[in-house]
């Protein structure tokens, strides 16, 4: 399965400056779709794709920091690169706390920008990756009974099988069983694959 | 033998006719029959046809050979006995029926000849009898003729002679109008003798003119042998005279007309009477009908008898509608028994002309006065009154005007504050009246025949000026009597020796005239005082010259002085050389440099400058507009040469009156004007000063306003090399990019250059403004502001404002300021939404309306007299300029700026500027 064409949303208020960022953006052969306001780029509907966002701080209404918590309080993961007339530090703090990927000042370099495009996305890509990889590991994890899901957070708290089999009141031939459907139904090819799965998922041991 | 008895006989003859051959058929049948051994059948036959063809005609011989045939037939031929023929016999019978038929004809025709031969004969004879008796009857009528002519002509002769005795004009003329006769006369009358006339054709020969036309009288002549009428005829003389004609026709004894004797009479005296007659009538008629004067007359029993339509029409009567009416109808009801008295004593005094003044009522109710003048006379045997009635209402009228003017005269001479006195050639008081005299405590009349010597002894002034008079002087003088002042007039009276016979005089008490006159004098000398003492420059100045040249214009049909003046200047420098300077203060002196009044009572011009031209026109338009009020600031010069600026103020008298004494009040501004004109630079240095402070304020949001465009071309340069540098190179894209990064490029050196305009330390410039589009400018320099402090900006520009006029960067910075005020006064506003709203509209009054409407913090009631004041303000680093110098502004150019608290929240700037005005900045 290939991965969907990679899209960088611009949202700047001034005409001239998104009409100058498209045509760079596109000269290094991307797609880009352009927004005059945060509200606009709120209401777009965007492609499964990855994604970065290229952001003006300054935009009427609804501002370029406000977005960005909107974003992530609505749990949309997309890498921000702000881009700024006047930018001041504790306004740069304070988007970079909140997870951007850059914060240019305009003028920038071509080159600052387009680097932190390419790393925006990569890093989308990869948490778009790591999105679906839990997807796909909770898919497994829920095809486990209750008992399978008990077992594999005593497995992997690395508990034994006899250990195991006393605390949940049952012979250690049926941890056994237990164990390796546990093994099976999640794909895992070891012990620390299951343990890493686990992790991934934030299953933990109850006890 | 009586014609009756003719056919009778005629049918007796018929039936013994066709009897007879009857008869001899039947004979023949019986002799045939006895003899019918010894003659042929047919013989006897034959015999019978021709008998009755001869004596009984054509008739009786067919029935003759008819019978005969018939008889024959039945009688002789085989078969007998029967009418039936064979074909044999029938040969025969038709031979002998055709053969008798001829006999019969000719015998028939033969007999017929005789007869008629006969008859002819007869004839002839008788013929030549009666012709031979007719003849001598002729003759002897004949004889009886010619006797009885004979006698006619002797009588005729006789009568002749006769009417040649006669005046009348007689002749005769043949049918032929030849004159066969002309007597004496008509020798007289038309002066041709008999041998002359006759001969000639009358008509001609009198150059007869016919009342209708000869042919119709012709026929009238020959129809009745008479005609009568009047011809006008011409006499040897060439004169014309009317004459009676009568006509008679003379005919012969066949009765064919043969001759006319006419008798003419001359009328021509009585036609000339006639007509004179008929003239006069008419005149008198027409003196009757047209005269302006009424016509009445009236019978005994005052019926109207006639009147002249002048008469009915001044009573609104027809002449109808009186005649036949008592006359007394028409008279004033009050007045109509003294009417019948008056009538009733002209009847019994025939022949004496009375007359009386009575009031006549027209039929439309008006009452009239009117004077009549009657005359009762007998008219066939009736006595009738003549009247002769005149209008006399106007009269009246000014007779009853006249005695009132009289009554008010003398109630006006009784209550007159004056003194009307007369006196004798010996100063004897004739005549003393009139309500003056109450003040000298004299009742009207008192002092009549006492002596003037007596009454007034204490009073020099008196005695002396009455002798004046009584020496026969005229003459008006002033005295004091009793601390009372008099003004009197004396006249002396001249009898017809031309003798002082005494004198009249007026006395009018002036005590209070006087008086007044007195605090007149007192209040000029005020005023004077007031003129020439005071600090300002007062004129008093002529202008009638000006006026009539105002008024010589103007009745050539100029209105608009406004656009004359304009357009003659020579006519404006003109009238400057018409004003008098009549007088002129001490202040004047001084200010315009004098040494004395005299330096300046001459002409304006020594203190006009090109300039002051202009205001004089203004001048002029308001003399000729009729304005009583001019003032106007304008610059003059005084006699040193020094231009003094000042405020001059002009107070015509309102018109009709003459422009005779105009007051010029001239007050040096100069110093005012220097120290508006200081007080101006320094409010522009302060404009300039405050747009600078306002333009750092908005430092950050201007480098925005440039960053961004940069920032837009660097990137966009970024872009277009990236798009050459592509293999192949997208010159499409580097395209797009390059004219990008010009349009930016100029976006941003747009907005320096309005940040260099509001920078600018111009002096303040008037053009057309479009508000709309300088509040858009302002908007595109502060947007920066606007969106760095996050405030959402509504824009309401109106699209029919009216231009203005006005400095362009100053009505920005007025816009600017009160957007900052507006943008900082929402700074600390963070719980409801920062809104600006920018209006444009035209107001009420025409004018165009700024607002901008803010949803910050509002206004503070106990700062709101304190706005507008300088140095004032709320903001910590503040200078309090900025509405202080914008209300100058916007003042200066004729606006207003005014500010008003939202309903809801925040604050509204208002301002207006006039449409279009020029205004000084």
């Amino acid at each position: 399965m290939t991965e969907p064409e990679a899209i960088v949303y611009v949202v700047d208020d001034d005409a001239s400056m998104r009409e100058a960022l498209e045509s760079l953006i596109r000269s290094v052969g991307l797609k880009v779709t352009t927004f005059i306001s945060a509200q606009d780029f709120l209401r777009s509907e965007r492609p499964d794709a990855p994604a970065c966002l290229v952001l003006d701080v300054r935009l009427p209404g609804l501002s370029g920091l406000d977005l960005q918590r909107e974003l992530t309080q609505a749990g949309i993961q997309l890498p921000v690169i702000f881009i700024t007339g006047h930018g001041d530090i504790p306004m740069t703090v304070r988007a970079m706390k909140a997870g951007a990927v850059e914060f240019l000042t305009k003028p920038f370099r071509d080159q600052d920008l387009l680097d932190a495009i390419g790393q925006a996305l990569d890093r989308d890509r990869a948490a778009r990756h790591q999105r679906a990889e839990l997807t796909e590991l909770r898919g497994r994890y829920e095809q486990l009974t209750p008992r399978e899901r008990e077992v594999m957070g005593l497995v992997v708290a690395g508990r034994l099988n006899k250990q195991i089999a006393a605390a949940l009141g049952t012979s250690e031939i049926t941890i056994k069983i237990h164990r390796s459907q546990v093994m099976h139904k999640m794909q895992a090819d070891s012990l620390a694959d299951l343990v890493r799965m686990a992790e991934k998922l934030g299953v933990s041991a109850e006890y | 033998m009586s014609k009756a008895d003719l056919p009778k006989q005629r049918v007796i003859s018929a039936i013994s006719r066709y009897g007879l051959a009857l008869l001899c058929v039947t004979a023949a049948v019986l002799f045939t029959k006895l003899l019918g051994r010894f003659i042929d059948t047919t013989t006897l036959f034959f015999a019978a046809v021709i008998v009755s063809a001869w004596f009984g005609g054509k008739g009786p011989g067919l029935l003759a050979v008819l019978l005969a045939t018939l008889a024959i037939d039945y009688y002789f031929v085989t078969p007998l006995y029967t009418l039936t023929v064979d074909a044999t016999k029938a040969l025969r019978l038709i031979i002998f029926a055709l053969s008798s038929l001829l006999i019969s004809s000719v015998s028939a025709a033969r007999k017929r000849a005789e007869a008629s031969l006969r008859d002819a004969r007869t004839e002839l004879e008788t013929e030549v009898q009666e012709r031979t008796a007719a003849l001598q009857r002729a003759n002897e009528e004949l004889q009886a003729e010619v006797a009885e002519r004979r006698r006619a002509e002797a009588a005729l002769r006789e009568r002749v002679n006769l009417l040649d005795l006669t005046h009348d004009t007689v002749f005769v003329r043949d049918m032929n109008d030849v004159i066969t006769y002309w007597n004496r006369g008509a020798a007289e009358l038309y002066g041709w003798t008999s041998e002359e006339a006759v001969g000639q054709v009358s008509h001609q020969l009198t150059q007869t003119i016919f009342p209708t036309p000869l042919a119709e009288i012709t026929r009238e002549l020959l129809d009745t042998g008479r005609w009568e009428g009047e011809l006008i005829h011409t006499k040897r003389d060439g004169t014309q005279v009317v004459v009676a004609s009568r006509w008679a026709l003379q005919r012969d004894e066949q009765g064919n007309p043969i001759a006319v004797l006419e008798t003419n009479n001359d009328i021509t005296a009585r036609r000339q009477a006639e007509e004179r007659l008929r003239e006069s009538e008419e005149q008198w008629r027409a003196v009757f009908e047209n005269n302006p004067t009424m016509y009445f007359m009236a019978d005994a029993a005052g019926t109207v008898l006639s009147v002249n339509p002048f008469g009915a029409e001044q009573l609104g009567y027809t002449v109808d509608e009186l005649v036949g009416h008592p006359v007394l109808n028409v008279f004033y009801e009050a007045d109509r028994e003294a009417v019948q008295r008056n009538v009733a004593a002209c009847l019994a005094h025939p022949g004496r002309t009375m007359s009386w003044e009575f009031r006549k009522v027209r039929k439309d109710g008006r009452v009239l006065w009117v004077r009549e003048t009657a005359k009762a006379l007998l008219m066939k045997n009736r006595p009738v009154v003549l009247i002769v009635c005149e209008d006399i209402t106007e009269r009246k009228r000014a007779e009853e005007e006249l005695e009132k003017t009289e009554q008010r005269l003398r109630a006006v001479i009784a209550n007159a504050p004056i003194i009307l006195f007369a006196l004798d050639r010996s100063g004897v008081f004739t005549l003393s009246e009139g309500r003056g005299l109450d003040a000298l405590g004299l009742k009207p009349g008192q002092v009549v025949g006492q002596s003037v010597y007596d009454v007034y002894r204490d009073v020099p002034q008196v005695l002396s000026d009455v002798r004046r008079a009584l020496a026969g002087a005229s003459f008006t003088e002033i005295v004091e009597v009793n601390d009372l002042v008099y003004q009197t007039h004396y006249v002396p009276l001249f009898n017809e020796q031309g003798e002082v016979a005494g004198v009249n005089g007026v006395a009018i008490n002036i005590t209070e005239r006087k008086r007044a006159e007195e605090s007149l004098r007192e209040s000029e000398r005020r005023y004077r005082y007031i003129f020439e003492t005071a600090g300002v420059s007062i004129w008093e100045e002529d202008f009638s010259a000006v006026q009539a040249a105002i008024d010589e214009l103007k009745a050539r049909g100029v209105h608009d002085f406004s656009q004359y003046t304009a357009a003659h200047p020579g006519f404006v420098r003109r009238a400057i050389t018409m004003v008098k300077v009549i007088d002129i203060n001490e202040a004047t002196v001084k200010l315009f440099g004098a040494q004395s009044k005299d330096e300046l009572l001459a002409s304006l011009h020594n203190f006009f400058l090109p300039e002051t031209e202009e205001v004089f026109a203004g001048e002029l338009v308001a003399i000729a507009e009729g304005r009583t009020f001019f003032e106007s600031e304008t610059v003059l010069q005084t006699l040193k040469g020094d231009k003094l600026t000042v405020l001059l103020t002009i107070t015509f008298p309102p018109p009709p009156a003459r422009l005779d004494s105009v007051l010029v009040s001239i007050m040096d501004i100069t110093e005012r004007k220097r120290a508006e004109e200081a007080l101006r630079k320094a409010q522009q240095e302060l404009a300039h000063v405050a747009r600078a402070i306002t333009l750092g304020e908005m430092a950050a949001s201007i480098a925005h306003e440039i960053n961004q465009p940069l920032a837009a071309v660097i990137t966009n340069s970024n872009a277009c090399l990236r798009w050459l540098a592509a293999s192949p190179p997208d010159l499409n894209e580097a395209r797009a990019a390059l004219e990008r990064i010009i349009r930016d490029g100029n976006r941003a050196s747009e907005v320096i250059k309005r940040i260099r305009a509001l920078l600018k330390k111009a002096t303040p410039q008037k053009t057309r403004l479009d508000i709309n589009e300088v509040v858009r400018e302002a908007i595109a320099l502060i947007r920066s502001e606007v969106t760095r402090n996050q405030v959402r900006l509504q824009t309401e520009l109106a699209p029919d404002l009216p231009p203005v006029s006005g400095d362009r960067v100053q009505l920005q910075q007025v816009i600017l300021n009160l957007m900052m005020n507006g943008i900082e006064a929402m700074n600390k506003i963070t719980h409801r939404p920062r809104q600006m709203c920018v209006r444009t509209q035209r107001d009420r009054s025409g004018e165009a309306l700024v607002a901008v409407r803010d949803s910050g913090v509002g206004l503070d009631p106990q700062n709101m007299n304190r706005l507008f004041n300088s140095f004032f303000t709320t903001k910590p680093e503040g200078m309090g300029m900025g509405l202080s110098i914008s209300r100058s502004i916007i003042e200066a150019h004729g606006g207003r700026l005014w500010a008003t608290p939202n309903q809801d929240y925040g604050a509204t700037f208002h301002f207006t500027l006039p449409a279009g005005v020029e205004c000084e900045l």
